[in-house]
């Protein structure tokens, strides 16, 4: 183990972390850029843009600017400080609104480490100790060295080990090592029996993954769609364009067959494949060279090109497993799988819900099925054998068909209200009589069933003695399961609608999220409630 | 596919076959205060606005929509009728139950739901109440379970919110005692 320099010493990070506060101080002020706008607008039009004209107070404008981020950026450094004692790591920052972190090591869900070319060059990283119980805290340390990382690395392990033996709690009872109290009777579904052994990788990403991740990424749709937009917002210079494509045109005129409607199509094509291209060297930065591997109870990530990044989650504290998938995906035969540890945890004295810092997910942006499958064995063990990941098993039980219903509802409300209202209010009441009206009405009626029915197909749910899986998705699909053992809370809740049918909606609150079951029978929502709330009660493992 | 060998679903208690406990008989009544006051400030805004509209430069517009004032009146009107009426109709569906292991809070008229939060999951408890709260008596208390979300129990009696805090609190000490890795720091 490598020694640190020195405890119990406030310090301060290397120098280079300025150029991290730089970053995120205009990423905080790139964050209000909406406000910003805004503001530059109203200003603009209240002067009547003549600041623009005088160029000179522009450009001080901007000066000032720069010169304010760079000095925001030097303050945060200068008054960013830290810690480091035997069991935990003290940090004190800010200088308008000071802020003190304490993060016993024993409480830490995770590090993650994440490293930029200068970092590399420099033999530097950012630190990142993920925490449940402090809200709104940063526990993160840039631009420290590898021996500083190291040092935390396995003091944060042993700060573990250490509260689980005070604990008084027989090791081997302890879910990550292998675990359940009736683990020797099913030996081969133990970890490691069917999977890779400890210590292996589970799942590296090749070059080919890479084009499939970008391929899959939803930001290949918005790019097309940001192509149609300025397409339109081209059209001033159609003219030159097509002066462009004209001379193309002669130039290829010796070769024959060119009408200008290919050369539309190619060049279309050109933009598309260039905009394609660019969200695949999007996904290789991100995730060049991914790898996923067992590192004694923790799954560890590291991926990335020129920003290395690094994600350790201890098996123990994943509270949630999500395996999903869209159109292209599925074309593929891949899924995204995703282990959600568990959010940070309230703090006594406040009630600030909905600001808390949720640690990092364990996320694999591409593996097949039986990988998934054997992360869910490592991470669950033992426990739950009779659930499953992939969303095309026969397991799953469908829910009542009143949902078709509901969702149709949802959807077709709106909508027709909507075009009712807008009608009415331009054409007058008897333009809701006339036929363009009912034809909107009913494609959007028409819609609307299909919507529901394709979401009630997808839902379903599976559940054994000890887990629920819950899939739900409309064009693609997505599966969450849990343990029942790591539950929060269990809600009921029951519509109008689904008293009438004897239904009702299951909610279990979990301490990464909601996974909802919908239209089940109500015994049967009844049933897993008090059956849920009999194994959280009744269970003496630790739940994180 | 619900396959329970050990423990037959009809052995489990029934969350719904328990003794629902009424929030406190006042709860309503505050809750139709609170909104009266609200009713009055947004009136008196209202009033403010109508006169300086039919005296000031905008008179045009009431000269042009000669109903405006009388229709905006009315929907006012019914919309704070009903937002007073409201409590008295949703309070009664509303009620705790607090069980060896767990607490149960039950609402929604329309949309009922019932929620169920285990001891063993419990960070921290509180009770609090507003001047207006105080006035009528009433606190309200909130537990918190990992992960976000109070599970806050609003119109109890002072006393009845002290003693069930004490309550859920000594039950989250026994609970911790008896599970093993459950403490965050609080208890220690």
């Amino acid at each position: 183990m490598a020694n640190p320099p020195d405890l119990g010493v406030w310090r301060r990070t290397s120098p280079f972390a300025i150029a991290f506060f730089l970053g995120a101080t205009i990423k905080a002020v790139a964050g209000s850029y909406i406000q910003l706008v805004a503001s530059f607008g109203a200003i603009a039009y209240l002067t009547r843009f003549e600041f623009l004209s005088s160029r000179g107070s522009l450009a001080w404008a901007i000066l000032a600017v720069v010169l304010a981020i760079g000095a925001a950026a030097l303050l945060r450094y200068w008054f960013f400080r830290f810690k480091l004692e035997e069991d935990r790591l003290l940090i004190r920052q800010g200088f308008v609104k000071r802020t003190a972190l304490d993060l016993p090591f024993d409480r830490v869900q995770g590090i993650n480490v994440e490293r930029s070319p200068v970092d590399r060059i420099l033999g530097l990283m950012t630190v990142r100790l993920d925490t449940a119980g402090t809200a709104t805290a940063e526990g993160r340390l840039p631009a420290v060295n590898t021996e500083l990382a190291d040092w935390l690395r396995t003091r944060v392990d042993r700060g573990r080990r250490r509260k689980r033996v005070g604990d008084g709690e027989d090791r081997a009872r302890t879910p990550v090592d292998a675990v359940h109290p009736g683990a020797e009777s099913f030996p081969d579904l133990s970890a490691g029996a069917q999977g890779p052994t400890t210590g292996g990788v589970i799942v590296r990403l090749t070059n080919s993954d890479m084009l499939r991740i970008g391929l899959a990424d939803r930001k290949a749709l918005v790019l097309a769609g940001a192509l149609a937009a300025l397409a339109q917002a081209a059209e001033p210079f159609e003219d030159a364009i097509l002066g462009v494509l004209d001379t193309l045109q002669t130039a290829v005129a010796d070769l024959g067959t060119f009408s200008q409607a290919t050369a539309v199509i190619l060049v279309v094509l050109a933009i598309l494949f260039v905009l394609l291209l660019a969200v695949v060297v999007g996904a290789f930065l991100r995730h060049h060279d991914f790898t996923l591997s067992r590192q004694g109870t923790a799954f560890r990530s590291r991926g990335g090109l020129l920003t290395q990044k690094e994600v350790v989650v201890e098996a123990a504290k994943i509270q949630q497993l999500t395996l999903s998938r869209n159109l292209v995906l599925r074309w593929f035969g891949r899924y995204r799988f995703e282990a959600l540890p568990a959010g940070a945890m309230p703090v006594p004295g406040g009630d600030n819900a909905g600001s808390l810092e949720i640690a990092e997910n364990l996320t694999v942006p591409l593996l097949d099925g039986p990988v998934a499958e054997t992360m869910r064995r490592q991470v669950f063990t033992a426990e739950a054998p009779g659930l499953t990941l992939l969303p095309a098993s026969p397991g799953f039980v469908r829910v009542s068909p009143y949902y078709i219903r509901a969702i149709a509802l949802r959807t077709v409300a709106v909508p027709v209200l909507g075009g009712a209202v807008f009608t009415l209010a331009q054409w007058g009441p008897s333009a809701t009589a006339s036929p363009p009206f009912a034809a909107w009405c009913l494609l959007w009626l028409a819609l609307s069933g299909l919507i529901g029915l394709q979401s009630w197909r997808r839902r379903g749910y599976l559940h054994d003695d000890e887990g629920l899986a819950s899939r739900r998705g409309l064009v693609g699909s997505r599966v969450d399961a849990f343990l029942f053992r790591k539950v929060q809370g269990v809600t009921v809740k029951r519509s109008p609608l689904q008293r009438r049918r004897g239904l009702a909606t299951l909610e279990v609150h979990l301490s990464s999220g909601v996974v909802t079951v919908p239209y089940i029978a109500r015994d049967t929502a009844a049933r897993l409630r008090d059956y849920i709330l009999y194994k959280v009660e009744s269970s003496h493992l630790p739940w994180h | 596919m619900f396959a329970n060998a050990q423990v037959p679903a009809e052995a489990l208690p029934h969350a719904e076959q328990v003794d629902w406990q009424p929030l406190h008989s006042r709860f309503a009544r505050r809750l139709q205060a609170g909104v009266l006051l609200r009713v009055l400030v947004f009136a008196g805004i209202g009033a403010g606005f109508h006169y300086g509209v039919a005296t000031g430069g905008m008179a045009v517009l009431i000269t042009a929509a000669p109903l405006l004032p009388t229709v905006a009146w009315t929907v006012f009107g019914a919309i704070s009728l009903w937002a007073l009426a409201w409590p008295a109709i949703a309070v009664p569906y509303r009620g705790y139950a607090v069980r060896d292991r767990d607490i149960l809070y039950r609402s929604g008229v329309l949309w009922r739901s019932v929620r169920a939060v285990p001891f063993n999951r419990v960070q921290h408890t509180k009770t609090d109440s507003t001047p207006l709260d105080r006035r009528f008596g009433l606190a309200n208390l909130s537990v918190f379970p990992a992960g976000g979300g109070a599970h806050k129990i609003r119109g109890l009696g002072g006393d009845t919110a002290e003693r069930l805090r004490a309550f859920v609190s000594a039950r989250i000490e026994a609970e911790t005692g008896k599970a093993t890795d459950f403490g965050v720091g609080e208890s220690a």
